[in-house]
């Protein structure tokens, strides 16, 4: 290598290096065999800006060299080891980074052991199961452990595995070290090893990883890892590609904020970041940030303080998603979860264009303490964040988990939620702080109906083989075209003609409840095509609760719809077999309402809660 | 790894320096193996052990398993550094007894 004539660059034999002559010079290094003790001249390589350490068994090491070159992101030095795997293998090179770190920097006893613990784990895994492609069962005994000892012996005895590359690059900042090791694996899906939140599962050296670093990221489909360390109250530094759609992760738990950002790895997010009580300012988010994913392990005192604090930065739009989790129930993130992630972060909105659409939402929240508040908190942040939402549709029910994807162009705001507690504080949200709003309410098994005027709510049967929400969606999609749609007669008219035309011929008996009410009159119709019996639940002063057979609560429309005469919970079935029944609620067997009326009744239902602006009957 | 090793009446401690990884496994199976039908009480001093890995972690567990197997007692003594964060984040204590001073 002579005649290399910049004087910022030497290039010396591994065993003559001295120390650096100028703050900006950079060393390289490089050897065939490995030094006895590498510390001896690791220590020098400190006072470089940064270097490059390469053993030459390593193959195609030249090309990758050179992309080595571009990787530079440390304020203080950075260094760059390309090894073979057999002498990655063979010497302690963890051991050797941490003592580069605690001699050349002034790193805390802290920082260096978990540095070494990350590390160690990391270097392992690229090395056996990245190059060499060797497996560790999970359940050890003396007899595994032997068996992986001599496979990996075997595969280092092949020079094709042997001479494989592996790639570590350190990156030193105030405060903080970064750790990049690339390996010639295929990767690893982090939701294969990572399945539970759960601080007992320390099978895996990923696990001691997790509970080590401050952020990990992984490529989604090759052997490529990067962790970072930081001394507490170090400045973190924006290294991310501000380019792409990227996320922020807010929650107190590294372990939890690892997990998130690894699965979401998995779904190819190669931009994540952490936000802490202590990240000081949230102006390194990008302005590309999609989703804001804030985890409520973290204190609600402190969220409410971020997001008050967000509202007097510049103007960062970004993407509440909310999950609430609780720890100590060793909360399990399973795939439903991210599939939900996933669908915000890949719904049809193009995020560069927040202005033009409209979509906010507010994830799933079960029933905690001081679950007014925070509803009522998150609800106004959202409409603070999306004035131009005009209304919400709520999905979910009194019991169970909702589920339904609406997809909808009208300023929706979308809202899961758990439990009937959660339910009657949006609604009481909705009733005191925006009147104007139209929520709109999908339920699975049993539906209440929020005491506004301008409610649509949608029920389909089953049978049509459509998700409820599905078919509603199409029917309301296709009476906003009708310009005549302020004719509720007329309207459903249009119902029942695309209805026939989309419920399948076979089905002959058809129950398709659609109301739909306007500030005049408010009354609500329902339409059906064939036979049906109607049921009113009552409930007496005593408290008893009983199912009739309703007879003279319905006033039949012109075009066959019918229109419900009073306000009261009801219920529509099919089946018209019976002239008279009377069901005692009390007595009847189920844990819950509706299980009670399934059981009861012994057929096919839907509920419908009718309510009026005012109370009594309609003339 | 170096291992010392030193006997009474009562007990059996074994002094682990250095480092405990993948890498060591044969010479600590060479211990493991010797309590197959240890009945005294088995101590792992770990107070010059420099550095643990999750490898060592599965090895110290399998020991247990040995020594419980045959009805005897293990005790893992005075972890240092980063020795000692590692059982901090593993919480290893839970499944096996680690004091901090001479017992």
């Amino acid at each position: 290598m002579a005649g290399f004539k910049d004087p910022d660059v030497r290039i010396v034999p591994f065993d003559a290096l001295s120390p650096a002559g100028s703050p900006s010079a950079c060393a390289v290094v490089a050897f065939v065999d490995p030094p006895e003790d590498p510390s001896k001249f690791l220590a020098p390589l400190a006072s470089y800006r940064s270097f490059l350490l390469v053993d030459l068994a390593a193959n195609d090491w030249p090309g990758l060299a050179a992309r080595v070159r571009n990787a530079r992101h440390a304020k203080i030095c950075d260094g760059h080891l390309i090894l073979s795997t057999k002498i990655a293998y063979t010497l302690e090179w963890t051991a050797l980074l941490s003592a580069f770190l605690d001699d050349g920097f002034s790193f805390s006893t802290e920082i260096l052991e978990r540095f070494q613990i990350a590390a160690q784990e990391l270097v392992t895994n690229a090395i056996i199961h990245g190059n060499l492609q060797v497996e560790i069962p999970a359940e050890k005994d003396a007899d595994v452990f032997a068996r992986v000892f001599s496979e990996v012996e075997d595969a280092l005895s092949d020079a094709a595995h042997a001479q494989k590359p592996l790639f570590i690059s350190l990156g030193i900042g105030p405060g903080r070290v970064d750790l990049s090791i690339e390996d010639q694996g295929p990767g690893f899906k982090f939701s294969h090893f990572v399945e539970k939140y759960n601080d007992q599962a320390f099978i895996k050296g990923l696990d001691y990883v997790l509970h080590t670093v401050d952020s990990f990221r992984k490529a989604s489909h090759k052997g490529n890892v990067s962790i970072r360390l930081k001394e507490k109250g170090a400045e973190p530094e924006d290294t991310f590609d501000v380019q792409s759609q990227s996320v922020a992760i807010m929650s107190a738990s590294k372990v939890l904020y690892n997990i998130i950002n690894g699965h979401l790895t998995d779904l190819g997010y190669a931009n994540i970041q952490r936000i802490t009580a202590d990240t000081p300012s949230l102006e390194s988010l990008p302005a590309s940030t999609a989703a804001l994913i804030i985890l409520s392990d973290i204190p609600f005192e402190n969220v409410k303080d971020r997001l008050s604090r967000m509202r007097t930065a510049s103007n960062k739009q970004v993407y509440p998603v909310l999950y609430q989790i609780d720890e100590k129930s060793g909360h399990e993130f399973d795939d439903d979860f991210f599939e939900y992630v996933n669908e915000i972060l890949h719904s049809p909105v193009n995020f560069n264009e927040f202005a033009s659409r409209l979509k906010v939402q507010l994830g799933m929240f079960q029933a905690k303490e001081n679950l007014h508040e925070k509803l009522d908190f998150y609800l106004s942040e959202l409409e603070r964040v999306r004035p131009e939402v005009q209304r919400y549709e709520i999905f979910g029910s009194e019991t169970i988990g909702g589920n339904g994807v609406r997809n909808d162009t009208q300023a929706p705001a979308k809202i899961h939620y758990y439990g009937s507690q959660t339910r009657e504080i949006i609604a009481d949200h909705i009733h005191t702080k925006k009147p104007e709003f139209s929520p709109e309410w999908y339920f699975q098994s049993f539906p209440t109906i929020a005491d506004n005027p301008h409610f649509a709510a949608g029920i389909a049967f089953r049978e049509t083989g459509m998700t409820p929400i599905l078919l509603i969606s199409r029917l309301a999609a296709e009476m906003r075209t009708r310009t005549d749609i302020c004719d509720p007669d007329a309207a459903f008219a249009a119902i029942k003609t695309l209805a026939s035309s989309i419920l399948p011929a076979h089905i002959d008996r058809k129950v398709l409840v659609l109301g739909l009410s306007d500030a005049q009159d408010g009354h609500v119709c329902f339409w059906t095509s064939g036979p049906f019996s109607l049921f009113r639940i009552v409930t007496s002063d005593s408290g008893t609760t009983r199912i009739t057979k309703e007879g003279v609560g319905i006033v039949p429309c012109a075009n066959g719809a019918q229109r419900f005469k009073r306000p009261g919970l009801y219920l529509i079935s099919p089946e018209d077999d019976f002239e008279e029944i009377f069901v005692d609620m009390e007595a009847a067997p189920g844990k819950d309402l509706p299980e009670k009326i399934h059981n009861a009744l012994g057929l096919p239902f839907f509920a419908l809660d009718v309510h009026f602006p005012e109370d009594g009957d309609l003339s | 790894m170096q291992i010392d090793r030193q006997e009474s009446k009562e007990s059996i401690v074994f002094s682990l320096k250095e480092k405990l990884s993948f890498k060591d496994h044969t010479l600590f199976n060479e211990i493991v193996s010797s309590l197959e039908t240890e009945k005294r009480r088995i101590v792992f001093d770990l107070s010059k052990l420099e550095m643990i890995d999750s490898a060592g972690i599965g090895m110290l567990f399998l020991a247990q398993k040995i020594v419980s197997r045959n009805g005897g007692t293990m005790t893992i003594r005075n972890p240092q550094g980063q020795v000692k964060r590692v059982f901090d984040i593993t919480s290893i204590d839970r499944q096996i007894k680690v004091v901090t001073s001479e017992e």
